[in-house]
């Protein structure tokens, strides 16, 4: 996988959000290029997600489960297919909480689940926590 | 203490809150008539399905806003359109409650 550096040679993480619902990808947009610095490219669905992620290379994919058309689990499983974004961890994030969801969602294969609502505040260091980024 | 960092985003994310008003006042628009819908006995599939939806969107989303009590409401709205013919009582009194929760932040 490619890494990106800025001017100064510091690792420039990139996050893709894909989330059907326009407050949350703005939000986790906002929380991750402010509090962790990051750079972040978005999209509205599974399926433009997965052109964005070809696109955009991105380091990890905060991904909703409840999307309409392809929801999140299947474009997960799509991307496993695509031999280019099979490598990226995925992060889903879901608005459920029951013990049966989670358990569905874990044997997935996702490098997390994590729970909406979120903190704004403490989304990035979720994320780098799960995915041991260290800078 | 307060940091530099928390306050504008507090300050960003309100932004945000304010700028999107008129969706939110939208969405509890929509779980309004399915509630009344519901008193009437006539909530067909299509707006259950619709109202679930909403619910969902706001139990995700009006936590990160300063409302969780707001987003645990919306939860229990969401599983009760889920269960397919929720009481009308309960359902009024959610809406209400939820409306409420969002006067001021938690």
């Amino acid at each position: 996988m490619r890494r990106f550096v800025d001017l100064e040679g510091n690792c420039v993480r990139r996050v893709l959000i894909i989330d059907d619902d326009d407050d949350i990808r703005e939000v986790a947009a906002l929380s991750l290029e402010s509090v962790a610095g990051w750079t972040i490219a978005s999209a509205c669905s599974g399926p433009a997600g997965i052109a964005m992620a070809r696109e955009f290379q991105p380091d990890a994919i905060l991904m909703d489960v409840m999307m309409p058309g392809m929801d999140g689990p299947t474009t997960f499983r799509t991307m496993q297919q695509i031999a280019e974004l099979a490598a990226i961890p995925v992060l889903l994030l879901t608005a459920k909480v029951h013990g049966v969801d989670q358990r569905r969602f874990a044997g997935l294969g996702v490098a997390a689940v994590l729970f909406k609502p979120f903190d704004p505040l403490t989304l990035a260091r979720q994320i780098a926590d799960t995915l041991g980024w260290k800078d | 203490m307060t940091k530099p960092m928390d306050t504008e985003m507090a300050r960003l994310i309100h932004a945000l809150w304010e700028r999107n008003q008129d969706q939110v006042q939208n969405r509890l628009q929509l779980l309004d008539s399915a509630a009344a819908a519901s008193r009437d006995g006539d909530m067909g599939e299509e707006l259950r399905n619709e109202a679930r939806e909403i619910a969902h969107k706001l139990a995700g989303s009006l936590g990160m806003f300063g409302f969780p009590v707001g987003s645990e409401i919306a939860r229990r709205l969401e599983l009760l359109f889920d269960r397919g013919d929720p009481d009308p009582e309960l359902l009024s009194e959610l809406t209400v409650q939820l409306r409420g929760s969002l006067a001021e932040p938690d």
